[in-house]
């Protein structure tokens, strides 16, 4: 099996009992999420247990890519378990993680990794190449320590008396390597389980959604470390090679042509990375280099001359700076800056006079203290405006209602940062609250309810820190409630962010609206003919069409995405600023490294079909777990209030026979038509549209009949009379 | 005409793993200057009675450009072995993600000395100069008996020699030569998997005998682009 | 942008101070992969901060009621009603806008000594 290494460790943490599944037992998933979602389906007889209980099975798989020179495709890994997260029932869910552990995982001799059970006392996974052991933390003190000093720790003692730099001999084998073992730690919130604990990897790489670094404090599982010295596969090198060169030539600009109104744009998400630029919210400091997952062509994170923040990026470095002007301005001013200097404009006297007083490194530092805690920083991001303006509202405070001595007066800057970190690990006072994650913090104060209808509560779907605006971001808000999390797939954000930004900038979108409708849907097989799925517009956002979308969106992300492993930065590429007719890679790409390094023929359109299987059984997951339709549904004030985006967001629009961008950004969700839409989704998709739950025929459809059974034993299959018609 | 003895080249390097100060590859270095102007006077060096003409090929890598994406490494095997394989590439990227730059990242390639320690080293004239094949410096694994003399005599660390553990034999960079699994042609007139590849542009190739420093061979590869992106060039 | 008003030491005080809870601005900014972030903004300081991220989602009409009304600066918040209106574009105007605000809390730390948060 080119691509696949041939064999999944298990481990079984309760018997301190390691064996192996046979990767081609479930090889027919792809790697990847469906391999995870149907290893858990058969290993998790009870899927109404809690994320915490012993018996929750955590999956960490790689793809036949992982490892491999496959364009955007080398670095990821999927976990999976029953999270403890999502409001009010944390769902079976995903979380993943670039970097080289993945590769290095399968240079070990591994296509994955299933947790099983838990540990009565605290313990790290070593493996090299075909050696693994469950080593007690106690011998390295590893408990206890934060993310960091653990990867550290067991790098030292894995090199024995060798030093990194120089070749060293971990393995019987005689097989040497230059590389530090890749290792996943949680921190000290994990430990105690946090319920919004992340596992870290190296530097910046987290795998924040799900609280999954509780699972493994729950399971006493501080750290898995790898270290491989042996092949990975592949069918056709040669087709390999050529495909990524293909990759780079037509779909990239090149590196030493830089031009500042138009290829920069090649940095964002879901179009093909060309250029090694951060996603950093701070200002970057010149002395810095980009940094890389393994085998991608673009770093989109940096290691800094001091050391602080390396490899964040996203959501952690940007989640602390809007407190303080000194603090936060600095970052933004100097965005501002740098920006200007690279349209050839030169700042203003003002900002760079405001500039020269401000600090910039307070958000590096705060990337780092999440990261060496392994918290998440999406929770933070939304979280910590929540309690600024309970705050002001005088409810929470020293004396107040919600009683803490957080200081206030130090927000934006490091203390308050430093006493809200250690107040959630101690437990002590609201941090008893706030480790539930923000929404239970807000049910145990009493305020959910209230502060979910104003919104004063940003928290979206299933009690989850909006990122993307289900007003606006139809299929990212409607994606995400009908599934476990936030969806976190920018697949389809170029599509309003821009016409966002060039009619912000006044030059307006680089295609008429209805060439850049066409130019996502003409490959959105099997749906292709219909243009209108990525009409926006407040007529369309209930239709069929849309559902279409998001089936096609949900199917997409489930193989190509989260089981492939293709790079959520670049995947889907439809619009590409590179490629002559803006015709990006998706749909030719996805197959052709798939192809060149398993030896398959799979199609595009196989791709999304296996994806359907995929989607299918993760909801009938959720189903056992105990959803209906009727929980389906946003909190009140994405229906009741209007959402505040009053920049320029449009979207691509059919209206009285012809296509235009219209603009989207100020309105809100219909709870009556939110409902139609739904009925129209689940049959879609051959689902009971009375509950949402699976059919037997459309799951036998899918050779899923199996799970029809339980489905069945348990009394939530669905009634195939109650509407559903698979289109 | 300069001239040296091969064991000043070979004496206990191992102990001195990376540092780019320790005493004999600072006496490498020195003598290797001295037998580039011989080379410049074009003179091939001399150790002993061994004559080595020197290589007509030479990679740069210039380590502050370097994202670590591992592409090289990747390339490599790939290109030469048909699989991926981070142990059995011929060029080495280190990095360490919690180090300050630039001592976070270190792309580690094979010279094609001017005068091979490695070559000199093997018992068996297992690695030799391919002087049909632009004097690149070359394992034929038909000869090697695994005695890893090569590996110990490589005046860096890592070695440039990969020690092939299964198979019991030595390889090193041969400027993509014997590279079967990608459809081009290699050797120091063709083109290498690893320059072709690296998304940075971070490793170049001459056919000049580079300008040698304290650190490796004198080379800044970041250009214009690479300050507009906001990154040092100097 | 030269020609706003020099400030008294009260009037800068009373310009770069916190607002309560009810008189707080509503906006935003959005990044093409963090995604949508709504904030309450409390002080001008705030609203420059926020307009110098990459695509401010701010209402500029009701900035300039809640400068004039809120903040009690009606000299800046003529000013950014004039912006708005002689401007080409939304980036144009959030330029302007951006630097007028800069330029008066310049002029406030200039006017309050006690003022220190630069």
């Amino acid at each position: 099996m080119n691509g696949y290494t041939g064999k999944i460790l298990r481990i079984n943490l309760s018997r301190a009992a390691i064996s192996t599944i046979d990767t081609a037992a479930y090889a027919q998933w792809g790697g990847g999420h469906g391999m995870g979602s149907a290893i858990f389906f058969d290993l998790v007889k009870d899927k109404t247990i809690t994320g915490l209980d012993p018996s929750n099975v955590m999956t960490i798989m790689t793809s036949p890519l992982t490892g491999t020179l496959a364009f955007g495709a080398g670095s990821r890994i999927e976990l999976q378990a029953i999270g403890l997260q999502a409001y009010p029932l944390p769902w079976f869910t995903r979380s993943g993680i670039g970097g080289r552990f993945g590769a290095m995982l399968k240079f070990a001799g591994w296509d994955g990794i299933v947790i099983e059970g838990a540990s009565d006392v605290p313990v790290w996974i070593d493996i090299r190449d075909e050696d693994v052991r469950i080593r007690p933390c106690s011998e390295l003190s590893l408990w206890g320590m934060d993310t960091v000093q653990c990867q550290e720790t067991i790098w030292a003692f894995i090199a024995g008396g060798s030093r990194y730099g120089d070749w060293i001999q971990p393995l019987k084998s005689g097989n040497r390597t230059t590389q530090r073992p890749a290792v996943l730690a949680i921190g000290p919130a994990g430990e105690r389980l946090i319920k919004i604990a992340s596992i870290i990897h190296d530097s910046g790489n987290a795998s924040g959604q799900g609280g999954f670094g509780a699972i493994w404090g729950a399971k006493k599982l501080k750290a898995i470390s790898v270290i491989g010295t042996g092949d990975i596969l592949v069918a056709d090198p040669k087709a390999l090679f050529e495909a990524r060169r293909w990759a780079i030539s037509q779909y990239t600009f090149p590196l030493d042509s830089i031009d500042a109104t138009k290829s920069m744009w090649a940095t964002m998400p879901s179009n093909l990375r060309s250029f090694p630029m951060p996603l950093v919210f701070w200002k970057r400091p010149p002395d810095s280099r980009p940094q890389a997952c393994f085998g991608c062509q673009a770093g989109c994170r940096c290691r800094y001359g001091d050391a602080i923040g390396n490899e964040s990026s996203c959501k952690e470095t940007g989640f602390y700076q809007f407190y303080k002007l000194r603090h936060m301005a600095a970052n933004a001013v100097g965005n501002t800056i740098a920006f200007l200097d690279s349209i050839g404009k030169k700042s203003t006297a003002i900002l760079d006079e405001l500039y020269e007083r401000m600090l910039p490194i307070t958000q590096r530092r705060a990337a780092d203290i999440i990261q060496r805690s392994g918290i998440n920083a999406g929770e933070f991001e939304k979280g910590i405006p929540y309690l600024r303006d309970l705050n002001k509202l005088g409810v929470l405070g020293p004396g107040k209602d919600i009683d803490t001595d957080l200081p206030f007066d130090k927000l934006g800057e490091i203390e308050f940062l430093e006493r809200l970190v250690e107040i959630i690990l101690n437990r002590e006072g609201i941090g008893e609250d706030i480790a539930e994650g923000f929404t239970r913090a807000a049910e145990r104060w009493g305020r959910l309810e209230k502060d979910l209808k104003t919104g004063l509560l940003n928290c979206s779907y299933w009690g989850l820190p909006m990122h993307y605006d289900p007003r606006v971001s139809l299929e990212w808000g409607y994606g995400t409630i009908l599934g476990d999390r936030d969806i976190n797939e920018h697949c389809f954000n170029p599509l309003y962010m821009i016409p966002m930004i060039t009619t912000f900038m006044g030059s307006g979108p680089p295609l008429p609206a209805e060439e850049f409708a066409h130019l996502y849907t003409d490959r959105m097989v099997p749906f292709q003919n219909d243009p209108r799925m990525v009409d926006f517009s407040d007529d369309n956002m209930y239709s069929e069409s849309v559902a279409k979308l998001v089936a096609w969106h949900r199917r997409y992300s489930r193989f190509w995405k989260h089981s492939a492993l293709f790079c959520d930065l670049q995947y889907p590429d439809f619009f590409n600023w590179a490629a002559p007719d803006y015709k990006g890679i998706t749909g030719e790409g996805e197959p052709r490294f798939f192809n060149a390094v398993t030896g398959t023929a799979m199609s595009f359109a196989d791709g999304i079909e296996l994806g359907r299987k995929i989607w299918n059984l993760d909801n009938a997951i959720w189903v056992l777990q105990g959803r209906h339709r009727d929980m389906v549904k946003f909190p009140d004030y994405i229906y009741d209030t209007t959402s505040p985006w009053w920049g320029t967001f449009h979207c691509p629009a059919y209206r009285d026979g012809t296509w235009e961008y219209v603009p989207i950004g100020t309105r809100s969700l219909d709870r009556e038509k939110f409902e139609q839409f739904k009925t129209l989704y689940y049959r879609l998709e051959g689902w009971d549209t009375t509950t949402g739950w699976p059919t037997r025929s459309t799951l036998e459809s899918l050779g899923l009949g199996y799970v029809a059974d339980e489905l069945e034993r348990d009394g939530k299959i669905g009634n195939p009379n109650n509407g559903s018609c698979e289109l | 005409m300069p001239s040296a003895s091969i064991s000043a080249l070979t004496p206990a390097h191992k102990g001195c793993a990376a540092s780019s100060t320790c005493l004999t590859r600072r006496n490498f270095l020195k003598w290797s200057g001295i037998v580039i102007i011989a080379v410049g006077a074009g003179v091939s060096p001399v150790v002993g009675r061994t004559r080595f003409p020197i290589c007509h090929g030479y990679l740069l890598v210039d380590t502050k450009k370097c994202q670590g994406c591992m592409t090289c490494m990747l390339a490599c095997a790939l290109a030469h072995e048909g699989k991926h394989n981070l142990s059995r590439a011929r060029i080495q990227v280190v990095q360490n993600p919690f180090e300050k730059y630039p001592d976070d990242t270190f792309q580690m390639q094979c010279r094609q000395c001017v005068v091979p320690a490695c070559v000199a080293s093997c018992p068996t004239g297992a690695l030799h100069v391919d002087t049909a094949s632009g004097n690149v410096r070359r394992v034929d694994t038909s000869l090697c008996n695994g005695c890893e003399q090569c590996v110990t005599a490589c005046p860096y660390t890592p070695s440039r020699i990969v020690w092939n553990a299964a198979a019991r034999l030595s390889q090193k960079c041969d400027l993509c030569i014997n590279t079967p699994y990608w459809n081009e042609t290699g050797g120091p007139s063709g083109k290498k998997a690893c320059v072709e590849l690296c998304p940075m542009k971070a490793i170049a190739f001459t056919t000049q005998v580079p300008e040698q420093t304290d650190t490796g061979y004198r080379t800044n590869l970041r250009d214009k682009s690479w300050a507009i992106m906001g990154y040092p060039t100097d | 942008m030269d020609d706003l008003p020099a400030l008294e030491k009260d009037a800068a005080e009373r310009i770069v101070r916190e607002v309560d809870f009810q008189h707080r601005l509503i906006a935003g900014y959005v990044h093409e992969r963090a995604g949508m972030m709504q904030l309450a903004l409390y002080s001008l300081e705030e609203v420059f901060a926020l307009l110098n991220t990459a695509f401010p989602q701010i209402n500029l009409g009701e900035l300039e009621r809640w400068i004039r009304t809120v903040i009690g600066d009606t000299a800046l918040a003529d000013r950014v009603r004039e912006t708005v209106a002689l401007s080409e574009n939304r980036h144009q105007s959030i330029s302007r806008i951006r630097d007028l605000v800069g330029l008066r809390l310049v002029q406030c730390r200039k006017a309050c000594a006690l003022y220190t948060a630069f």
